[in-house]
C-alpha cells in the first residue's frame, strides 16, 4: 500500500483521484471561488447570516452523528427485543420445574437464534455505521474484539469445569449460564470502554454487569427472567440515552 | 428592523455554508479517522469540483489533511480527516457563533 499527501491538488496522471468539476454556482457564500459556485466564496460568508450558520452546524453535526452511530437507538430497541424473547423462552421452559433440570432445548433454539439475529443487526449496522471511514485503531478494535470474545469462551469453559466436577444442575444450567457469561463479558467491555472514554457504552455494559450480579440472587429459575426483563431495560435506556444525545447536540448548537 | 450582526470575530475558513457542512461532518468522527473522498461527497451534496475546491481551502489553513492510498492495484483512495487544529478551529468557531446569537 502506497500514500501520497495532498491528493487534492490537481495531478494530471491521475485517473483514480477527484479531479476538477464544475457546480451549478448556486450558494450562500459572497462569491464563486476556484471554478464553482455553492459558497465557494474566496474570503469567507460576508453575507452568510450566524443564525443560518448554526442551522447548518447543527443539521450537519446531527445528520454525522446518525450516519457513524455503530449503536443507533433502533438497534439498541432489537436488541431489548432479542434479550426478552431469548431469556423469556429460557425462563418459560424452567419456571415450573422441580427439581430443576434446566432450560429444554426448544428453548435453547430460540435462544440461539436471537442471538444469531442480534450479531446479524449489529454486523449490519457496524457495516453502515463504517463505510467510507479508515479507522485510525482498526488494530485496538481487533483486540477489543479478540479479548471480549475470549472472556465469553472463558465463561463458558468455566462452566464445563462446574459441570466435570459435580456442581448441581441449578448451578451448571441455571444460575451460571444465566448470570456469568454477561457479567464477566459486561465487567471487560466497561473496563475497555471507560478507558477510551466512551461513556455511553460504558455505562450500558457496567449495567449489564450490575443486572447479572444482581439476577443470581433470583435463583435456577427467576434469574432467568430477572436478566430478560434487566437487560432489555438497560437497552432501552441506552436507545433513549443515544436519541437524546444526538438530540441535544442539535439543541445545543441551535440555541 | 434587525441589527445586522458583526462576524468578524467568525474564522473566515470555516464560515461558508460548505466549508462548515465538511467540518462539522469530520468532526463527528473520532479523533485521527479518515473519511473517503466519495462518502464526504455524498454526505455534503457538492459536486466533485466543488468539494475539492473547498477541501483546498481547510487544507491551506491546516484544518484537514488528505491522502490518497492504493493497494494492490485497485484505484487510488483519497481520505480526508479532520486535524487536532481544524477541530480546536471549530471549537472556537462555535463558541464565537454561540456569543453571537446569545447576544440577540
Amino acid at each position: 500500500m502506497n500514500a501520497t499527501n495532498d491528493p487534492i491538488r490537481p495531478a494530471a496522471d491521475d485517473p483514480g483521484g477527484p479531479g476538477p468539476g464544475t457546480g451549478n454556482g448556486t450558494g450562500n457564500g459572497n462569491g464563486p471561488g476556484q471554478g464553482t459556485g455553492n459558497g465557494a466564496d474566496s474570503n469567507g460568508g460576508g453575507t452568510f447570516a450566524p443564525q443560518e450558520a448554526a442551522s447548518i452546524l447543527g443539521d450537519a453535526s446531527a445528520a454525522a452523528q446518525r450516519r457513524f452511530e455503530q449503536n443507533p437507538p433502533l438497534l439498541h430497541l432489537i436488541r431489548a427485543v432479542v434479550v426478552l424473547v431469548a431469556f423469556g423462552a429460557l425462563w418459560f421452559s424452567v419456571r415450573n420445574q422441580h427439581p430443576y433440570v434446566g432450560p429444554n432445548p426448544a428453548a435453547i433454539v430460540i435462544c440461539y437464534v436471537a442471538v444469531a439475529v442480534a450479531i446479524a443487526t449489529t454486523a449490519g449496522s457496524m457495516r453502515k455505521a463504517n463505510a467510507g471511514i479508515t479507522r485510525k485503531d482498526k488494530r485496538a478494535q481487533w483486540i477489543a474484539a479478540v479479548v471480549i470474545g475470549g472472556a465469553w469462551i472463558a465463561a463458558y469453559v468455566f462452566n464445563g469445569a462446574l459441570e466435570a466436577y459435580g456442581a448441581s444442575h441449578a448451578i451448571v444450567y441455571g444460575i451460571y449460564p444465566a448470570t456469568a457469561p454477561l457479567m464477566i463479558v459486561g465487567l471487560v467491555a466497561a473496563a475497555w470502554s471507560g478507558a477510551r472514554e466512551e461513556w455511553r457504552t460504558f455505562g450500558a455494559t457496567l449495567a449489564v454487569a450490575i443486572v447479572a450480579m444482581l439476577s443470581a440472587f433470583g435463583g435456577p429459575r427467576d434469574s432467568w427472567l430477572f436478566m430478560g426483563i434487566g437487560v432489555a431495560a438497560v437497552m432501552a435506556a441506552a436507545a433513549v440515552a443515544t436519541a437524546w444525545q444526538q438530540r441535544s447536540a442539535v439543541v445545543t448548537r441551535r440555541a | 428592523m434587525a441589527t445586522p450582526m458583526n462576524t468578524d470575530e467568525l474564522d473566515p475558513v470555516i464560515h461558508a455554508p460548505a466549508r462548515l457542512r465538511i467540518v462539522a461532518t469530520l468532526a463527528a468522527l473520532p479523533d485521527g479517522d479518515m473519511l473517503s473522498f466519495t462518502h464526504l461527497q455524498d454526505m455534503i451534496g457538492l459536486t466533485p469540483g466543488n468539494l475539492i475546491t473547498h477541501l483546498r481551502k481547510l487544507e491551506d489553513a491546516g484544518y484537514i489533511t488528505s491522502q490518497k492510498a492504493s493497494s494492490n492495484g485497485a484505484a487510488p483512495k483519497t481520505t480526508v480527516t479532520l486535524t487536532r487544529q481544524g477541530r480546536e478551529a471549530l471549537g472556537t468557531y462555535t463558541e464565537a457563533l454561540r456569543d453571537l446569537l446569545g447576544g440577540l
